[in-house]
């Protein structure tokens, strides 16, 4: 049976981002796990102050999901999973600029 | 639940070894994985992958999944083969089935975080205490389109789930909830629905539910971030001459002037005319100048004239004669 009730989405973003030890829970990972994220400038983010302060937007929280990921399912190290998370931001960045350019080329 | 080959899922034979099934792992993840896959049921089948590798990987594991298996295919009279599903439980009565320990490693392996929570509710709560453990937080995509995000609009999502009954025993959810989406949401954005997740336990709250968004392809603009980008048909003389032309955008037609000497891939911007946002995104006009066919005298005898007229040799720089 359809639900008649209307929920409200909020937006990940700066008006209403997730907190450090919710990024941690989205990601199925430690505090320490995303301390080091941050101290190893994988996420690349202008924090200041104490972990428990920190507060991370959409892009963020997306990036260190897929970190975590990579460093599960391929088995790798975060620094090889931070690569590959950098390399596959330029080929979806790359991706869409093609398609901006050359609709019909880009399947 | 639905019975799944795990050997089938992960393409190896029923004797395999470690080094096989990892070596199979790596050659599926490359394929299947959704953040290096282009293929449309990625997720599904990585889901599917992990599910039998992290099984299959874990000798503990796969000895209960293989005698389940075995005692499925027994009481069905033939092996799991390719092709072979049915719906079953874990019951496990005595003398039938795998064993209560090989059944709840088999289990913990599947549902982790669910049996996890379960346990550790077991281990801490005593009689007379109430206990609480927070649901799961759960994730999907939500594909939007253009208009979706500009105006705000609700739409209907179907959710899959497993989560374990009072029992202990899996059990799959089907429902759908009416979301309402965010003005000016983007491709890429999260949205968080607070309590839509998984039930808590004992009291405890309910997780959130996370929707990563997508849009549909637009049949006219080009996204990126909040600014769009359209291709827009221009006559020759409109280009050559400059003029006032009529351009669609989100929020209805709008009158563009055309500087003289625009060309094909010009580029024009309407501020504001993007996705809304603080501030909105732009819009991006591509100009595209198309030419009419001669297909009538009148427009043969134009483009001579126009041949005349301009002595124009587009082929210069190649160092070729017109």
């Amino acid at each position: 049976m359809k639900s008649m009730t209307v929920y409200s989405a909020v937006s990940v973003d700066d008006h209403a981002p997730v907190s450090v030890h919710e990024l941690a829970r989205l990601c199925d990972q430690q505090l320490e796990w995303v301390i080091t994220l941050v101290q190893e400038g994988v996420l690349n983010l202008e924090q200041q102050g104490e972990p428990d302060n920190w507060v991370f937007e959409s892009h963020y929280v997306g990036r260190a999901r897929q970190v975590s990921r990579l460093q599960r399912d391929f088995d790798v190290n975060l620094e090889a999973a931070a690569l590959m998370t950098d390399l596959m931001e330029e080929i979806r960045a790359l991706r869409a600029q093609l398609s901006r350019q050359a609709p019909a080329l880009h399947k | 639940m639905e019975f799944k080959d795990y050997y089938k899922i992960m393409e190896v034979p029923r004797d395999a070894s470690q080094d096989d099934i990892r070596k199979a792992y790596r050659k599926l993840a490359r394929k299947y994985h959704p953040d290096v896959s282009k293929e449309a049921d990625a997720e599904a089948r990585m889901r599917d992958i992990n599910e039998a590798n992290d099984v299959l990987r874990d000798s503990e594991k796969r000895a209960a999944y293989d005698q389940l298996a075995a005692n499925v295919s027994g009481a069905n009279g033939a092996a799991p083969g390719p092709g072979w599903e049915r719906g079953f439980e874990f019951s496990g009565g005595e003398g039938q089935g795998p064993s209560e320990a090989e059944f709840q490693d088999f289990l913990n392996g599947l549902f982790k975080q669910a049996a996890h929570q379960r346990q550790a509710h077991q281990r801490q709560s005593a009689p007379g205490q109430t206990y609480a453990v927070r649901g799961d937080d759960h994730h999907a995509e939500i594909e939007v389109s253009l208009e979706d995000s500009f105006s705000g609009a609700t739409r209907d999502l179907g959710l899959r789930s497993v989560q374990l009954d009072a029992q202990g025993r899996p059990q799959v959810v089907n429902r759908t909830l009416s979301v309402k989406i965010p003005v000016g949401i983007r491709a890429g954005q999260m949205i968080r629905l607070a309590g839509q997740g998984m039930p808590g336990e004992g009291g405890g709250s309910a997780g959130d539910l996370f929707l990563t968004v997508r849009f549909a392809p637009h049949p006219r603009y080009q996204v990126d971030g909040k600014d769009l980008t359209m291709k827009l048909p221009v006559t020759p003389w409109e280009a050559a001459l400059g003029g006032k032309v009529h351009a669609p955008t989100m929020e209805g037609v709008v009158e563009v002037g055309i500087a003289a000497g625009s060309h094909s891939g010009s580029k024009m911007r309407l501020r504001g005319k993007g996705l809304p946002g603080d501030p909105a995104g732009d819009l991006y006009l591509l100009l595209e100048v198309v030419w009419p066919p001669a297909e009538s005298e009148a427009a043969k005898r134009a483009y001579q004239q126009l041949a005349e007229a301009a002595a124009f040799n587009p082929r210069l720089h190649l160092g070729v004669q017109a």
